[in-house]
C-alpha cells in the first residue's frame, strides 16, 4: 500500500472552516459505543515536561548528593543485578548479569564525574485534569530527589508524560526507578504486583539497563522500602537524537504505557567535546533551539464516563483512543513567535498511525501547509527533506522544522498541527482523508520575535557523515553494504525474520517470545572496535495478511537498505527523508524491509564476563501485539559465542514454535 | 474493587453468525469485539446454556465464569495441526496447578466444531488425554460459541476452523481482571499468570503441596 505515501495537492478552495468537535474528530473513532466525554479543544497550552533534579549538580544539597551516592553504590555492589529470589514479573529464569555498572567503569562513573544522577518514581496519581472538569488516575514517572520515604515535592507536575531527560553524548545518565505501584493501586489489577521495567527506547544501553521484559522492578507492598533499580545509560549513541524511555514489562506494556508511563530522552552534542561533537554542535546551533525546540508526543485515549482511563480487556488488535493528547494534555495551544521551531514527533500511541500535516484549518489538509523533515529516530537526515504530509507509526519519531514567519506576514495568526489518517481498527490504518482530519495542536502566532531576529536556519547538508560519497557509501563507518560477509554465492548474508499470524497469535519465524530464548541463531556478534568489524543486514518481512506492524530492534540504530514487495519481491529504494538512522520500520502489509547496521560497544560499556548474557529483544511496536508475545530475543556476544540459554527453575519445555497447519 | 460502570450504552444485540455473515453483520462482529471490556457490567457474558463432557448442562455465566478464576481457550477434536500441541502444553499447565485445579482454579475448552464434539467425543477426548476435574471440555449452540468468542476479542471471522484463535483468555472473575496470553507460552508462565490472580504467593503456590 505504497500509494498511502502520496501526497494529494488540489487546488480545491479552503474547505468551510468548521471547528472540530473537539476530541471526537471525525477521524479515529473507536468505531463503536465506547466514547469519551466530549471537550472542546485548545483550552490548554501544549506542556513542555521539565527535566527531573540533577543530584549531583554543584549546587546540590547535601540531601541530594547523599542520595546521588546511595545509587552509585547500589549499581557498582557486585551483585547489583541479580534478579531477587523470586522475580515477579514472569518466570524464574535468573538473568546472569552481576552488576549494573560494570568492573571497567564503576570508577568513571561516580557522582563527582561528568555523569548526571536522577531518581524518578513510578506511582499512581489520581486528580489529573485532562478532560475539563474531570478527575483522571494516572501511572507516571515523577521527579523525585530525595529518601524514598518522602513525599514528592510539591513543585513536581502531577501530569504525564514524566520528566525529559536532557542528555548530551557521552555524558553517561543514571537514573535509580522506584516502583511506588501497589498492588492496592486503583489502575492495579487486582492481585496482581504491578512490576515494571524501564526501556530507554533507541538508547545504546547495556542490556542489564535496557528494559528486558522480565527483568522487573517488584511493585511495592505499601510498606516499608519500596524495590528500586539502578539503569545506567553510557548515552555513546553514534549521533544526537530523539530518544524516549517508557514501560516494557512482559505482557503488561500495552496497559502501562497506556496509563501513563512514558516520557521523553533528549540526547544533544556534548557542549564542550571536540571531535564528532565539534561538528555536531556547529550543525545543531544553525537549527531552532532552546525555546524553540519542541517535543510532541501524541498519544490517543479513551476515556469512561468519570474520567477514568478506559483500557479495554478484551481487545488484541491494537487499543485505539478517541481522545488526542500531546504531551498529555488533550489537543493544546501552543503560542509560537513569527520564526522557526523545531519539533521532535514521537507517535506515543499504543496502535494508531498518524498522517501528519500543517494546515490552516483544523479538519481538512487540502492545502497543507510544507513543512522540512530534518531527523529521524537515530540522526538528523543527510539531507533536509520537504514534506507536506508525514506518515508516523508507533515509536517512530521525526525531527521537522516549521517556519511560521511567512504566515504571520500574510496576516494568519492560527496554524494547526492535524492528523489526516483515519484509522478505525487496531490492527492499521485506512486512508488519508484530506478533508476530515483531526486537529491536535493550534499554534497562535504572535507578531514579534523576541530578539527581533531569527537567526536560526537549516544546512543544506545536516549530517556529512551520512551523505553518500562517491562511491555511494557513508563516510560514517559500520553501515556500508561492502562489509557484509557473504554467503557462499557471493550474495550479501542476511538473518530473515518473518512476522505472520497464525491461529490469533502473532509469531516472528514461526515462534512467540520466550524469555531469554535465543532467536538469533549463532548470536549476533558484538564488536568491540570498528576495525575488522562486520555489519549485519536483517531483512523484516510482514507476511501476517495485511496487518501493520513496526518493528522496533533494540540497541542500534539502522539505515534502509532498500523496501520491498513480501510476495512479488519487487524493491523500492528509500526516499530522502528514510535517508538517515532509524530503529522502528513500518511494515505495511506484505512489505518487507532490508536494514543494516554494525552491533557495537567501541566505549566498553559491556560486561564481558564468561557466560553473562547480553540479550536484548525486537518486537513489533504494536504494543497490544508486543503483548501478546509477538517479540523475539537477539543475543549479543563478544567473545566466540554466545552462552546458551539459561535454565528455569523449572524444567525447560519444547520450543515455542508453530507448527504449519495441515491443509 | 473496580466499581461498577453502569451501562451507558444498550449492549448491542450479537449478530447472527449461522450462514456465513455479510459484511454488515462481519463489521458489527468487529465491533463488538473491539468494544471497550465492560466485564464486571452485568450480561458481558453471555450466559449461554454449554454442556460439559461429562454431560452436564451448565450455563456460560452462572456456572463456569462468576467469581472464578478461569483460563479459556477453544479447540476441537478433529484438528490435527495445532490444537494436539495446545492440548500438550495444557496438560503441562494441569500438572502445574497441581491441587489449585479444580479448586480455585478452572479452565475451559470450548469446541469450535459443536456439529462434530459432542459432549461424548469431548469425554472420549478428555479421557484419552488424562484430563483431570476442574478442566472442563464444552460445547454448545455454534452461534452461542461465536458469542463467547466475540466477546473475548477472539472471534476470527475465518471460516477455516483450521485457523482458529490460539489465544488463552485468563481472569478472575469476582475482581474483573481478564488477559491473554498465547495458548503455547511456556506452562510455568501460564500457571504463574493463574495463580496470580488468586492473592497468593504465587511462587509458593507452585511448589509442590
Amino acid at each position: 500500500m505504497l500509494t498511502r505515501r502520496e501526497v494529494l495537492k488540489t487546488a480545491a478552495v479552503g474547505a468551510p472552516i468548521l471547528l472540530g468537535s473537539g476530541n471526537t474528530g471525525l477521524l479515529g473513532q473507536s468505531g463503536d459505543s465506547g466514547q469519551s466525554p466530549r471537550r472542546s479543544p485548545f483550552r490548554t497550552p501544549l506542556r513542555r515536561p521539565a527535566p527531573p533534579t540533577k543530584l549531583n549538580r554543584w549546587n546540590a544539597s547535601d540531601t541530594e548528593w547523599k542520595l546521588a551516592w546511595d545509587i552509585y553504590y547500589e549499581a557498582a555492589a557486585p551483585d547489583s543485578a541479580r534478579a531477587p529470589g523470586q522475580c515477579h514479573c514472569i518466570n524464574d529464569a535468573v538473568p546472569v548479569w552481576p552488576r549494573l555498572i560494570p568492573a571497567q567503569d564503576a570508577e568513571k562513573l561516580k557522582p563527582t564525574q561528568d555523569v548526571d544522577y536522577y531518581q524518578i518514581v513510578m506511582e499512581e496519581m489520581p486528580g489529573v485534569e485532562i478532560l475539563e472538569g474531570l478527575s483522571t488516575t494516572v501511572w507516571g514517572y515523577f521527579d523525585h530527589p530525595y529518601d524514598l520515604e518522602a513525599e514528592l515535592a510539591p513543585w513536581v507536575a502531577r501530569e504525564v508524560p514524566g520528566p525529559t531527560i536532557e542528555a548530551v553524548r557521552g555524558r553517561p545518565v543514571i537514573i535509580r526507578f522506584v516502583n511506588r505501584l501497589k498492588a492496592g493501586d486503583t489502575l492495579a489489577r487486582p492481585g496482581e504486583s504491578p512490576d515494571t521495567c524501564i526501556h530507554g527506547h533507541g538508547c545504546h544501553t547495556p542490556p542489564q539497563s535496557d528494559g528486558y521484559p522480565t527483568d522487573c522492578i517488584p511493585g511495592w507492598s505499601g510498606y516499608g522500602r519500596p524495590h528500586t533499580r539502578v539503569y545506567v545509560h553510557p548515552n555513546d549513541n553514534d549521533f544526537p537524537s530523539t530518544l524516549w524511555y517508557h514501560d516494557h514489562t512482559n505482557h503488561h506494556t500495552a496497559r502501562n504505557v497506556y496509563l501513563g508511563l512514558a516520557g521523553f530522552f533528549i540526547l544533544r552534542p556534548h557542549p564542550t567535546a571536540e571531535g564528532r561533537d565539534a561538528l555536531f554542535r556547529q550543525i545543531e546551533d544553525q537549527l531552532p533551539g532552546g525555546n524553540y525546540d519542541v517535543p510532541m508526543v501524541f498519544q490517543d485515549r479513551l476515556f469512561n464516563e468519570d474520567g477514568s482511563l478506559n483500557f479495554p480487556d478484551f481487545n488484541h488488535d491494537g487499543t485505539l483512543g478517541d481522545t488526542f493528547l500531546v504531551n498529555g494534555r488533550m489537543q493544546p495551544f501552543l503560542t509560537v513567535e513569527p520564526r522557526q521551531y523545531r519539533f521532535r514527533w514521537l507517535d506515543g500511541s499504543n496502535a494508531r498511525v498518524y498522517g501528519l500535516a500543517f494546515s490552516q484549518s483544523p479538519d481538512s489538509a487540502r492545502n497543507a501547509l510544507p513543512f522540512v523533515q530534518i531527523g529521524t529516530e537515530g540522526a538528523l537526515l543527510p539531507r533536509p527533506a520537504v514534506r507536506t504530509i508525514a506518515e508516523i507509526s508507533m515509536a517512530e519519531r521525526l525531527d521537522v522544522v516549521f517556519d511560521f514567519a511567512g504566515y504571520r506576514q500574510q496576516g494568519i495568526t492560527q496554524v494547526y498541527l492535524v492528523n489526516c489518517l483515519e484509522q478505525t481498527d487496531g490492527r492499521g490504518p485506512d486512508d488519508f482523508e484530506l478533508d476530515e482530519c483531526t486537529p491536535l495542536v493550534r499554534f497562535d502566532i504572535t507578531d514579534t520575535i523576541s530578539g527581533g531576529v531569527d537567526h536560526s536556519s537549516i544546512p543544506s547538508i545536516l549530517n556529512p557523515e551520512l551523505v553518500r560519497d562517491e562511491t555511494g557509501e557513508w563516510m560514517y563507518p559500520g553501515f556500508s553494504e561492502r562489509d557484509v560477509p557473504r554467503d557462499a554465492s557471493g550474495r550479501p548474508k542476511e538473518r530473515v525474520f518473518e512476522f505472520d499470524r497464525s491461529h490469533g497469535m502473532w509469531t516472528i519465524n514461526g515462534a512467540i517470545f520466550g524469555p531469554h530464548r535465543n532467536d538469533t541463531p549463532g548470536g549476533v556478534k558484538l564488536w568491540k572496535t570498528m576495525e575488522g568489524s562486520r555489519p549485519e543486514i536483517w531483512r523484516l518481512v510482514n507476511k501476517s495478511g495485511g496487518w501493520v506492524h513496526p518493528i522496533h530492534i533494540h540497541l542500534e540504530q539502522f539505515k534502509i537498505l532498500n523496501w520491498a514487495d513480501s510476495d512479488t519481491g519487487e524493491i523500492r529504494l528509500p526516499e530522502a527523508h528514510e535517508a538517515g538512522l532509524k530503529d522502528t520500520f513500518l511494515l505495511h502489509g506484505d512489505e518487507t524491509v532490508r536494514v543494516l547496521t554494525t552491533f557495537k560497544d567501541l566505549n566498553d560499556h559491556f560486561d564481558n564476563q564468561p557466560g553473562v548474557l547480553q540479550d536484548y529483544v525486537f518486537h513489533c511496536h504494536n504494543i497490544d501485539h508486543e503483548d501478546m508475545d509477538m517479540m523475539a530475543t537477539n543475543r549479543l556476544f563478544t567473545d566466540d559465542a554466545p552462552p546458551p540459554d539459561p535454565p528455569r527453575c523449572y524444567e525447560p519445555t519444547v520450543t515455542d514454535a508453530v507448527p504449519e497447519s495441515e491443509e | 474493587m473496580a466499581s461498577s460502570r453502569r451501562a451507558l450504552f444498550g449492549l448491542l444485540a450479537a449478530p447472527v453468525v449461522g450462514a456465513w455473515p455479510t459484511m454488515a453483520e462481519r463489521r458489527q462482529a468487529r465491533i463488538t469485539t473491539r468494544r471497550p471490556g465492560r466485564s464486571r457490567e452485568a450480561g458481558f457474558f453471555p450466559n449461554v446454556t454449554l454442556h460439559t463432557h461429562d454431560g452436564k448442562r451448565v450455563r456460560f455465566y452462572d456456572d463456569l465464569i462468576k467469581g472464578k478464576v478461569v483460563a479459556i481457550n477453544f479447540m476441537f477434536t478433529s484438528c490435527a495441526s495445532f490444537c494436539p500441541r495446545a492440548t500438550a502444553n495444557l496438560l503441562k499447565v494441569q500438572a502445574r496447578l497441581g491441587t489449585h485445579l479444580g479448586r480455585d482454579v478452572s479452565m475451559l475448552s470450548l469446541t469450535v466444531d459443536p456439529a462434530r464434539d459432542t459432549p461424548e467425543v469431548l469425554g472420549k477426548y478428555a479421557a484419552a488425554h488424562r484430563v483431570k476435574p476442574g478442566w472442563q471440555f464444552l460445547t454448545g449452540a455454534s452461534a452461542d460459541i461465536d458469542r463467547i468468542r466475540q466477546r473475548l476479542g477472539v472471534f476470527d471471522d475465518d471460516p477455516d476452523k483450521t485457523q482458529h484463535t490460539g489465544i488463552l483468555t485468563y481472569g478472575n472473575e469476582a475482581t474483573g481482571t481478564w488477559a491473554a496470553m498465547p495458548v503455547i507460552a511456556e506452562p510455568a508462565v501460564i500457571a504463574r499468570a493463574l495463580t496470580r490472580l488468586l492473592s497468593v504467593d504465587p511462587a509458593a503456590a507452585l511448589r509442590p503441596q
